[in-house]
């Protein structure tokens, strides 16, 4: 696209002159109109809630209250009505009136609520006519109830008094009766006395006959007496039971039968008035009447008191219709009540119905009203432009830019329309320059391809060439030690590259010499193995000759001197061990001394000799030293990579480190010697890359023939190994021993040495201790031997039969005081091999164990 | 075998270096059995540089163990390399004594 002066566009892009309306403005409008329908539908719900609460307030202030008091006054008559009958059981003056005072007290709450309740119906707009109706009812119930209630207390009151001059009347009675009969009795006596007898009394000289007793006056006299006595009796058991008459209709034959009774006293008494105790007689038995049957006696009272009990039990029925009339027109005015409120409550549903649906309907409108807002002014004026902008942007990036989908964006009189007019104007440029840089990018990049193509081939080749130099450095180490007499050789290199700098040697120079290289060249990488390369050759054919050490050196140095320009230097140690004596001859160019380790000693360097690195200075000298090595004398040679291996945390494994692990494993085999101090440096860099070659040479002066356990290359079978042990707990450590070096050879973790360890030992102890009653000595023998993933185990000895399969497993689950002390040894055998067996063949103990080393 | 030993305000610590088997468990015995007859009131033991131990080893630990219980003291072991901890769980002494993996924390216990 070829740039064009701004003025120059199509004549429907300019804009036309109006008045402008921004954004902002139109926005505002938008807003305006939202709220001004929400303000319309809240007015809308205000108005609703006002008439409602119009209508709450009638309910509660009005309908509610007159309800709640209604039915009070209700609970309050029935409270009364069940109070009023026990004033029928009252026993006293004072009960009854502390009741009837109580019964005021609830009388007059009644005539509050009344009070209450005519206020309420008053103050109330309720359409019902009813209310006028019920109260003036209500209040003479009311009053009736207060009327009979007085006239209760009347009746209970003579009902009481009478009572209690009953109980009077009737003591006094039973009084009279007793006096009565008190008189009569003697007489009667008397009479009987003489009819039976004859003897008037006791005194009596002689008796009368019977024909003079027979005579009418002597019975008469007698059946007088008794029927004098008879009657007081009966009188005074009628007027016992007339106290107790439960009926005034029964009142009346009583009163006959207490009548007859006097007439018949009387007429007795009146046949006898010869009697001189006839008048006190009379007298007595004449108050005894007046008691019962005269005015204010027994039966007067007892009749009298019936009135009253009736009376009494009329008027609490009275008190009890009144009550519940009271109670059944207070329900009609809860009812009217109810009505009322029953009204008002419909009339605000009403309210609220129609407000729900005035609401439901704005809401409606609302939201019409958004959704066309929304389409059609949100989106023509706000959203449509900026979705068309964004378009062109996005259409832009594809390199696709039409402007005329912008052309009525661009025609807007406001914001949007400037930006879309910007865009245009931006697009334009800048496509203009992309399409010159596109065409410049990719002609260079097609000349960076060719050129990553040949770097590649290159590349390869040389990555084969390095692999081809390794091969042909690893193949100069010697592969195998010469099978030198009385001095177990060890070495080890591990290159830090592909290929490395350090290297070693053992020459054989003669029957009874054997020469032992060590040296380590500067740098790492290509150089550096060319130059050990060089270096290797170099010395192991001067050294071949048999010339002294110092000599060795001086003329390997020349040899390198010549041709290095580069200033790469060689350290090396060479010594030469005559092996019939032990006798070291040395000399050391430049290297890192190595260890002397005295039998069952400490670590010492050997002297130095002062001489400097080969390849620097070509005509350098270099000074011999000589030691002798004793039976079990160990030296150890190595380069600087031992020492100077880093931890991840930036410490060199140090000097001293290596000291310490040379007296550690001084009494080890060479093998077993050499791993160990790789194994140690391994645990000591954990896992940080190994920054230098790392080299060990380690050799031993040994003259003993019956080593215990065969060097390297000297067994017929390298997956078989033996130990013999003395019955002695202090071969224990030979035995410890023994079982390192074997884990060396049959490379197995140091979990597996630990546990052979441990079930060897058990088993070895044990017989030991227990085995030999006979107490000389005696030899135990021990084979390894790994097939693949099996380690077999094989103990014997010749120990007294014992197989410790038939102890019993120690109780493990019980607390410390319960444990029996012993059993544990075997238990272990048992559970750290895979498999155990015994058999008793020819008068040995066998014990053949299996572990599976795959886990 | 050497014992090393310190004495700390809460307990006696006791470290054992190197190996216990038969060969040497008996003047072990005799150092540690000592110890707790001494009427020390809390003793630890730390394993840290045991290599090795050996059934009559736990045995010699067990009988100590013991005795300071009987005398209402305090025992504790700590810092057991991975294979003298196995030994332990093996026997069955993992559950009965009071075994901790750090001198620290086995001192806050005591």
């Amino acid at each position: 696209m070829t740039d064009r002066p701004a003025n120059d566009r199509p004549a429907n892009d300019r804009p036309r002159k109006r008045w402008r309306i921004g954004l902002a403005a139109k926005l505002y409008i938008g807003i305006g109109g939202a709220v001004a329908i929400t303000m319309l539908a809240s007015v809308v719900a205000w108005i609703s809630f006002v008439e409602l609460g119009q209508h709450q307030r009638r309910i509660t202030r009005e309908h509610i209250p007159s309800i709640t008091e209604s039915l009070r006054l209700a609970q309050q008559s029935t409270l009364i009505a069940a109070i009023v009958p026990k004033l029928l059981s009252v026993d006293s003056d004072a009960e009854r009136e502390a009741l009837m005072a109580g019964l005021g007290e609830e009388q007059r709450a009644l005539e509050e609520l009344v009070e209450q309740l005519s206020h309420s119906i008053a103050g109330s707009r309720t359409e019902t006519t009813a209310g006028e109706g019920g109260l003036p009812v209500i209040r003479a119930a009311n009053d009736e109830l207060a009327g009979v209630i007085e006239r209760l207390d009347v009746a209970v009151g003579q009902q009481l008094y009478l009572r209690s001059q009953m109980q009077s009347r009737i003591e006094e009675a039973i009084d009279s009766h007793r006096r009565l009969i008190e008189q009569i009795a003697p007489l009667l006596d008397d009479a009987t006395f003489y009819l039976v007898t004859g003897y008037r009394s006791l005194d009596d000289a002689a008796p009368d006959t019977w024909e003079q007793r027979s005579g009418e006056s002597a019975m008469l006299r007698y059946s007088s007496m008794a029927a004098l006595a008879g009657e007081a009796n009966l009188l005074v058991g009628l007027l016992t039971e007339a106290a107790s008459v439960p009926q005034v209709a029964l009142m009346q034959p009583l009163r006959e039968r207490v009548e007859a009774s006097v007439d018949r006293f009387r007429a007795a008494l009146a046949s006898l008035d010869s009697l001189p105790e006839a008048g006190d007689l009379h007298r007595e038995y004449e108050i005894l009447v007046a008691r019962g049957d005269g005015a204010g006696g027994i039966i007067d009272l007892r009749t009298r008191l019936l009135g009253w009990n009736l009376t009494a039990e009329q008027l609490v029925e009275r008190s009890r219709i009144v009550a519940e009339t009271l109670g059944n027109d207070v329900d009609r005015l809860v009812n009217e009540a109810q009505t009322g409120t029953e009204a008002a409550v419909v009339a605000s549903n009403r309210a609220i119905d129609i407000g729900q649906k005035l609401l439901l309907f704005l809401n409606g409108l609302a939201v019409v009203g958004a959704i066309v807002m929304g389409w059609v002014y949100v989106g023509r004026i706000f959203t449509d432009p900026v979705l068309r902008v964004t378009a062109a942007a996005e259409a832009f990036e594809r390199q696709q830019f039409d402007p005329a989908t912008l052309a009525r964006t661009r025609a807007r009189s406001d914001e949007l329309g400037r930006l879309a007019q910007v865009f245009t104007r931006m697009a334009e440029e800048v496509q203009a320059r992309t399409d010159t840089l596109d065409r410049l990018v990719s002609e260079r990049t097609q000349e960076l391809n060719e050129k990553n193509l040949a770097l590649e081939r290159t590349l390869r080749q040389i990555a084969d060439e390095l692999a081809m130099a390794q091969r042909m450095q690893l193949s100069f180490l010697p592969r195998h030690y010469p099978d030198v007499p009385h001095l177990p050789i060890y070495a080890r290199m591990r290159a830090a590259r592909e290929v490395g700098g350090d290297f070693y040697d053992v020459i054989e120079i003669d029957d009874h010499r054997v020469g032992i290289v060590i040296a380590d060249v500067s740098g790492k990488g290509v150089p550096a193995a060319l130059l050990m390369a060089v270096s290797s050759t170099t010395i192991k054919s001067v050294a071949s000759r048999g010339e002294s050490p110092g000599r060795v050196l001086e003329e390997v140095n020349r040899t390198l001197s010549e041709g290095n320009d580069a200033a790469m230097f060689v350290t090396i140690f060479y010594g030469i061990v005559d092996h019939r004596n032990g006798n070291l001859i040395y000399a050391n160019g430049g290297h890192n001394a190595p260890y002397l380790l005295r039998r069952g000693g400490q670590a010492e360097a050997i002297p130095g000799t002062d001489g400097i690195a080969l390849g620097l200075m070509d005509e350098a000298t270099y000074d011999e030293k000589t030691l002798s090595l004793g039976q079990g004398d160990t030296i150890f040679f190595y380069t600087d990579g031992v020492t100077e291996a880093f931890n991840l945390a930036g410490d060199p494994f140090t000097e001293l480190r290596l000291r310490e692990v040379l007296y550690q494993a001084n009494a080890l085999s060479v093998e077993a010697l050499g791993h160990r101090v790789i194994r140690d440096l391994d645990a000591f860099t954990d896992g940080a890359p190994q920054s230098d070659d790392i080299t060990c040479v380690v050799i031993r002066y040994d003259r003993q023939t019956a080593p215990i356990v065969a060097a390297a290359g000297g067994s017929n079978d390298m997956n078989e190994m033996s130990i013999r042990l003395a019955n002695d707990l202090g071969e224990l450590s030979k035995l410890a021993e023994a079982l390192e070096s074997a884990g060396e050879r049959f490379d197995l973790a140091m979990k597996i040495v630990f546990n052979l360890n441990l079930v060897l030992d058990e088993l070895v102890t044990n017989a030991v201790s227990y085995g030999y009653s006979d107490g000389g000595s005696h030899i135990i023998e021990i084979m390894l031997r790994r097939d693949g993933d099996r380690l077999t185990v094989i103990y014997q000895d010749d120990a007294d039969a014992f197989n410790p399969l038939d102890i019993p497993p120690p109780d493990l689950e019980s607390d410390i005081e319960d444990r029996r002390i012993g059993g544990l040894g075997i238990h272990l055998v048992r559970t750290m091999m895979n498999s155990v067996t015994y058999e008793r063949l020819n008068g040995r103990n066998r014990l053949t164990m299996t572990q599976n080393l795959d886990a | 075998m050497e014992l090393h030993e310190e004495t700390l305000e809460t307990a006696t610590v006791l470290s054992p270096q190197g190996r216990i088997d038969s060969s040497n468990a008996k003047d072990f015995e005799e150092a540690l059995i000592s110890r707790v007859q001494d009427g020390r009131p809390a003793i630890l033991l730390d394993l840290a540089e045991l290599r090795y131990i050996s059934s009559a080893g736990l045995r010699v630990i067990l009988l100590a163990a013991k005795q300071q219980r009987g005398k209402q003291g305090k025992f504790a072991l700590c810092a057991l390399t991975t294979e003298v901890r196995e030994v332990f769980e093996v026997s069955g002494f993992g559950k009965i004594l009071d075994i901790h993996a750090g001198r620290t924390e086995a001192l806050a216990a005591l």
